[in-house]
């Protein structure tokens, strides 16, 4: 085992770690309030949204994620490319980076996985403590964002802490359209050292401690549930 | 005789032929009656008469098909949506209707998420738009007066069913309301808890707190009620005080229903 490269790559090692954490948190939250208006969407009464909604988790959890990075990255990507007012404007920049598209196609994906979450947990909740609160005169989003939607979330804890580790793990797909992630950054040490795999042990240790660390935080936020016997 | 006790009170329910059928049954079949400050009005009729589909209605947590609704003074609007369906006109109407309503479920539906308190407070603090020390000062009376003051930072599944309905009650009261609706706020519970929960029904009823009760409790509903309506599929069978109802009914029907309830009381 030849580790002697990590004195001088370390730098872009951590600077690799911090986007892919980016990458999680940016489309961990996006995709998050996406998921919201997706599961609401799926339990709607409205056919055309139930319906869109329906479709777009089918979309969504029937293509591979790859496939969908693929897509927008090479796809969409090149189409702005076509655009000249784009490229000329302050957007660019972004429009350039392949982050940006891995950000979007995994906000889609937890879009897609944890809204079916949700609306299963929306379901579950009793739905008498939700006619309680229409009946005391509590208008509708309120009803959702003090009754509904916190009792839901606190009842899938354990599945967000797995959705989060599913979606870390995702976000290595980045380094495919050259986005220098943690993985990213693997393989271009590999490729400058002729090493195969002291950096891709190094990397796999980084996700396996990432992923602990959402382990542990969703367990620290479960535990601060006084009532999660009564959920 | 005695001057009519209701001839200077307000009207603070007006329901008028009422109509509502969930598919092809017909629930309510043109119920009308009237609810005046300070009475305690209670429903009864056996299982699917509609007392608890007629409760429903007033607070709007079951639209009727036809008929007229009006909550102290103020008639709610409907309007057909497009299959022809009726529905609220608007919302915000039945929000502001609904905070003069206040209802106790037999489930009693309490917030699992929150504790005591907080059941409490929720609806003052963010609909009624009251302070947070005052709500809470006057939750903290209601607890007191409901007997579960020492239960205020306590989640609601530690706490027995009586117990529980009590802080509905509570929850209920905090919102300040003109009239209290109850739907069967003792079928959940073993005639012990029941006790507890129809003490504290009694006392509300003696300060004048103007009610709404749909209830299996026949022997209550003869202490509390100023007004007995006793339906029967769907339509007002038998309406008196409760001596007349209970005890000299008109209807052949509610005699029956009466004295079965009570032999097996």
């Amino acid at each position: 085992m030849d580790f002697s490269w990590f004195s001088e790559y370390h730098p872009q090692l951590w600077l690799a770690a911090l986007t892919t954490v980016q990458l999680l948190l940016v489309s961990g939250s996006a995709g998050f309030v996406l998921a919201i208006l997706v599961g609401f969407g799926r339990l709607s009464k409205q056919p055309f949204i139930a319906w869109f909604s329906l479709s777009y988790t089918n979309l969504i959890r029937g293509t591979p994620l790859l496939v969908q990075i693929y897509v927008l990255y090479y796809g969409l990507g090149s189409l702005f490319q076509d655009m000249p007012t784009l490229r000329d404007s302050i957007l660019w920049p972004y429009l350039r980076e392949g982050f940006w598209y891995v950000a979007l196609a995994l906000t889609l994906s937890v879009g897609g996985y944890l809204g079916e979450v949700l609306k299963s947990g929306l379901r579950a909740v009793p739905k008498g403590g939700l006619e309680a609160a229409r009946a005391l005169g509590m208008p509708r989003l309120l009803v959702i964002r003090r009754i509904w939607l916190p009792q839901t979330l606190y009842m899938l804890l354990p599945t967000l802490a797995g959705e989060s580790v599913m979606l870390l793990k995702s976000t290595a797909l980045a380094s495919t359209v050259a986005v220098m992630d943690a993985l990213g950054v693997a393989n271009l040490i590999r490729n400058q050292t002729f090493l195969t795999y002291e950096p891709l042990l190094i990397i796999a240790g980084l996700y396996l401690l990432l992923a602990i660390a959402i382990e542990q935080l969703f367990k620290r936020l479960e535990s601060r549930l006084p009532f999660r016997n009564a959920l | 005789m005695l001057p009519d006790p209701h001839a200077t009170k307000q009207a603070v329910i007006e329901i008028a032929d009422l109509h509502k059928r969930f598919g092809a049954h017909p629930v309510l079949q043109g119920v009308s009656f009237t609810a005046h400050q300070g009475e305690v009005v209670s429903l009864i009729g056996a299982s699917g008469s509609g007392k608890s589909t007629l409760l429903r209605c007033m607070n709007l947590l079951e639209v009727p098909d036809s008929g007229r609704i009006v909550i102290a003074g103020e008639q709610v609007a409907f309007r057909n949506d497009r299959k022809g369906q009726t529905m609220v006109a608007d919302p915000r109407q039945v929000e502001r209707i609904r905070t003069r309503l206040a209802m106790v479920f037999q489930q009693f539906n309490l917030w699992p998420h929150m504790t005591v308190l907080e059941n409490l407070i929720e609806v003052p603090v963010r609909v009624l738009g009251q302070a947070r020390p005052q709500a809470i000062e006057l939750a903290e009376t209601l607890l007191a007066k409901v007997g579960i003051a020492d239960k205020r930072h306590h989640y609601p599944a530690f706490l027995s069913g009586g117990q529980q309905q009590r802080v509905a009650i509570a929850r209920a009261l905090a919102t300040r309301p003109s009239v209290m609706l109850f739907d069967e706020p003792t079928s959940a519970l073993d005639p012990e808890l029941a006790g507890e929960v129809l003490k504290v029904i009694r006392n509300l009823a003696q300060e004048g707190c103007t009610m709404v009760l749909v209830t299996h409790e026949m022997a209550f509903a003869r202490e509390v009620s100023s007004k007995v309506l006793f339906l029967h599929q769907g339509r007002i069978e038998e309406v008196g005080t409760a001596q007349q109802v209970f005890e000299s009914p008109s209807s052949e029907r509610c005699r029956q229903f009466v004295n079965a309830q009570f032999c097996r009381a």
